[in-house]
């Protein structure tokens, strides 16, 4: 299933160098089509970097996951993990400039209630914010589309909790040593979900976080899955696939573990920078937004004679 | 692993192709035959119905969409993209979201209802054993159609079949369900989901293709029923009674007693289908695929098995038969199949002409029983 996915052809990078090229490419496409002659040091005063980017997104991932952990009624593991997966490919390929995370955010939040099979009307799912629910609404649905076409209609993802859930049984009929799985449980949970929160995602497959988040959550318990899974995970495997699946799921881990939180102040200054260098057109907020809504409403009022033309134009054909 | 072109190859918009006629009209869209610009080929472009939608993009567009991209089999429709319109003054700024099809000549009702097109049994056999088919890959890829009908069957111009229209599908497990029973167009809906079962698996898809089978003979519905009390009668007279004898645990179910059930009506599908079917092993499969009680209906893999497809005249290919024809088929082209007025079946309580109320919108909205409203069936019983 996974083998063949768009997830395995499309989602997965080699690693993180690959995934800050193709950030850094983002970035510089939104400079170059907005900076207008401003010399490289007002460029660097005015827009975001990269690094400042980042900073950005690794914030609005923890925002996303708090927002999805007091979510009510109370979400499947899954959704938060399918929310995250589209919003870090997302900004694979686009700046936080063009599109605010904040709206981005919710409206993958959004999207992966749909797509998991947890569906809650839009109504109800704003009730979740504070604020103007409306206006809420609106942005939601009105990326929506946007953000389906940026992840090119390609809405599966597999979530490393099911291959998790498979380890824990297997643990318990295959490898009788550990005589209660149920003990790392705690540790392995805790592992996936931090794993949420780094690119881990966008560079392994669903098996291999949820692989090491079992080994490196019985580690915790002082207990070795090392022969479990040379001898029993890997039994078919060469020995150098079986090292090379070593070595993935240690990178796994210090990728997992390399995750920092941003300080509010961090956070704080890069968004103050982004008030101003943001894609108004792309901003709910902005005069040539609410322009276009309204022009969009008075070409709603035409809607007759519209219809009049596409019903001649589809008698033509 | 790294992609050289990773942002827009997959993701045009819809000014790459353009529309040469309008063939299907359907309750969630509208259907377009259309040519690649460049590369020339034709393909079926499915307009995603966006107006009067409070929430967004249609989750069961989304289905469809998450569907197709994992199913594909020789048997299933190809889909080749989604394009998006661009939101511009001529669409009233609302961009339109299409799923581009691989294009398929006919579909099987569109055939059915051209008095030209005749299939005699060896052909038959091959569209039923396609249909199967297609059946046996997406039960096993644990998907649910929900909407077997005729005019959800394309046939290529070379013969090859193809299921269509995932509007209506999704994901199932093995587990204790709820899905929404309103589902399947009314004339081919199965007695459990008339009687309101929600935990409903791959078998109402093969009561559906039972009904498909019957009318590849009868070239129409067999069972036109108004209501779903109606149809429900029908499918007491041609298939018997609907007890707790025949089908263990039907008493259960939420509408068993709000229904009401045509008593002392023996079995009857063989006897009245063999006035259009005379092969035995035919009337046999069809009597299994038209089994009341859903865990014994036939699945799938056993209904390919059968003698039917095993026994000569073994499936022969349509493309000889189709290459007389150089005509597209299609439901919604078809003329009005009118037989005089249609006749109304006695003991059918009302005349509502769509399956039931409260059928629009939402996840799985019931869809009237037949998409074109000038489109008139001979009755078969
Ligand atoms: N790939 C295709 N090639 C040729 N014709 C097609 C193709 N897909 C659909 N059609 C035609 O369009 C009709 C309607 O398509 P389809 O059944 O997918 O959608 P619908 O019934 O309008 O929509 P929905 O099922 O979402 O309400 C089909 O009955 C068939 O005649
Ligand atoms: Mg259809």
């Amino acid at each position: 299933m996974f083998a063949n996915s768009s997830q395995h052809k499309y989602w997965l990078f080699s690693g993180e160098t690959e995934l800050a090229k193709h950030r850094a490419e983002a970035n510089k496409t939104y400079i170059e089509h907005y900076r207008q002659g401003q010399t490289d040091e007002e460029v660097a005063k005015f827009f975001l970097t990269p690094a400042e980017e980042r900073i950005l997104g690794r914030q609005y991932e923890v925002v996303l996951r708090k927002f999805c952990s007091e979510f009510q009624p109370p979400m499947p593991k899954c959704v938060i993990g399918t929310s995250l997966a589209f919003f870090k490919r997302f900004y694979v390929f686009n700046s936080t400039m063009d599109y605010h995370p904040k709206d981005i955010m919710l409206t993958c939040v959004y999207l992966a209630c749909k797509v998991e099979e947890f569906y809650v009307p839009i109504g109800q799912f704003v009730k979740n914010l504070r604020g103007d629910r409306e206006k809420f609404a609106d942005a939601i649905l009105s990326f929506e589309l946007t953000l389906m076409g940026k992840l090119n209609y390609q809405l599966t993802v597999h979530n490393p909790f099911r291959a998790m859930e498979g380890f824990m049984i297997d643990l318990k009929t295959r490898h009788q040593e550990l005589h209660n799985p149920e003990k790392i449980r705690k540790y392995v949970e805790e592992f996936l979900d931090r794993s949420l929160l780094s690119d881990a995602c966008l560079i392994f497959s669903p098996s291999q976080i949820a692989l090491a988040a079992i080994k490196f959550g019985a580690a915790k318990e002082s207990i070795s899955l090392d022969g479990y899974i040379k001898t029993v995970v890997l039994r078919l495997a060469s020995d150098k696939e079986a090292e090379n699946t070593l070595y993935q799921l240690r990178r796994v881990k210090a990728i997992v573990k390399s995750f920092e939180p941003t300080t509010r102040e961090q956070a704080q200054a890069v968004q103050k920078k982004l008030d101003r260098c943001r894609n108004q057109e792309n901003n709910p907020d902005s005069d040539i937004y609410k322009q276009k809504a309204i022009d969009k409403l008075n070409a709603e009022d035409d809607i007759p004679a519209v219809k009049r033309t596409k019903i001649s134009q589809d008698n033509g054909s | 692993m790294p992609k050289e072109e990773p942002t827009y190859p997959f993701c045009p918009d819809e000014t790459k192709y353009e529309k040469l006629a309008k063939i299907g009209q359907g309750t969630f869209g509208e259907v377009f035959k259309a040519r690649d610009k460049k590369g020339k080929i034709v393909v079926a472009m499915k307009k995603v119905l966006m107006e009067n939608e409070k929430e967004g993009f249609p989750i069961t567009a989304l289905r469809e969409i998450k569907i197709l991209q994992v199913l594909k089999n020789d048997n299933i429709v190809n889909l080749l993209e989604i394009c998006r319109a661009k939101a511009t003054p001529h669409n009233r700024y609302r961009s339109t979201v299409y799923l581009v099809f691989e294009f398929c000549e006919h579909d099987l009702a569109g055939l059915l209802s051209n008095p030209q097109v005749r299939f005699n049994l060896a052909e038959i056999k091959k569209v039923m054993q396609q249909l199967l088919n297609g059946l046996y890959y997406i039960h096993s890829n644990k998907i649910l159609h929900r909407d077997m009908k005729a005019a959800n069957i394309l046939i290529t111009k070379t013969g090859k079949l193809k299921l269509a229209d995932f509007g209506l599908a999704r994901a199932f497990s093995d587990k204790l369900n709820r899905y929404t029973n309103r589902v399947v167009t009314l004339w081919y809906r199965p007695p459990e989901l008339l009687l309101g079962e929600r935990n409903y698996g791959p078998a109402i898809d093969l009561w559906g293709a039972g009904c498909i089978m019957a009318e590849m003979w009868t070239r129409s519905p067999i069972m036109q029923g108004n209501t779903e009390q109606h149809q429900l009668t029908l499918i007491s007279q041609l298939c018997g009674s609907i007890t707790a004898d025949i089908w263990a645990g039907v008493d259960k179910l939420d509408l068993f007693n709000k229904m009401e059930l045509p008593k002392g009506q023996k079995r009857k599908v063989k006897e009245r289908l063999h006035g259009y079917v005379k092969d035995q092993y035919a009337l046999d499969l069809l009597d299994k695929l038209l089994t009341l009680d859903p865990s014994r209906r036939v699945n799938s893999d056993d209904a390919l098995n059968h003698d039917f497809f095993w026994v000569e005249p073994l499936p022969q290919d349509l493309n000889h038969m189709l290459s007389r024809h150089n005509k597209s088929m299609f439901e919604y082209l078809a003329p009005p199949r009118r037989r005089g007025p249609i006749q109304q079946q006695q003991g059918a309580p009302g005349a509502g002409p769509s399956g039931g109320p409260g059928g629009q919108g939402g996840p799985g909205g019931v869809r009237p029983a037949g998409h074109n409203p000038d489109q008139h069936f001979e009755r078969i019983f």
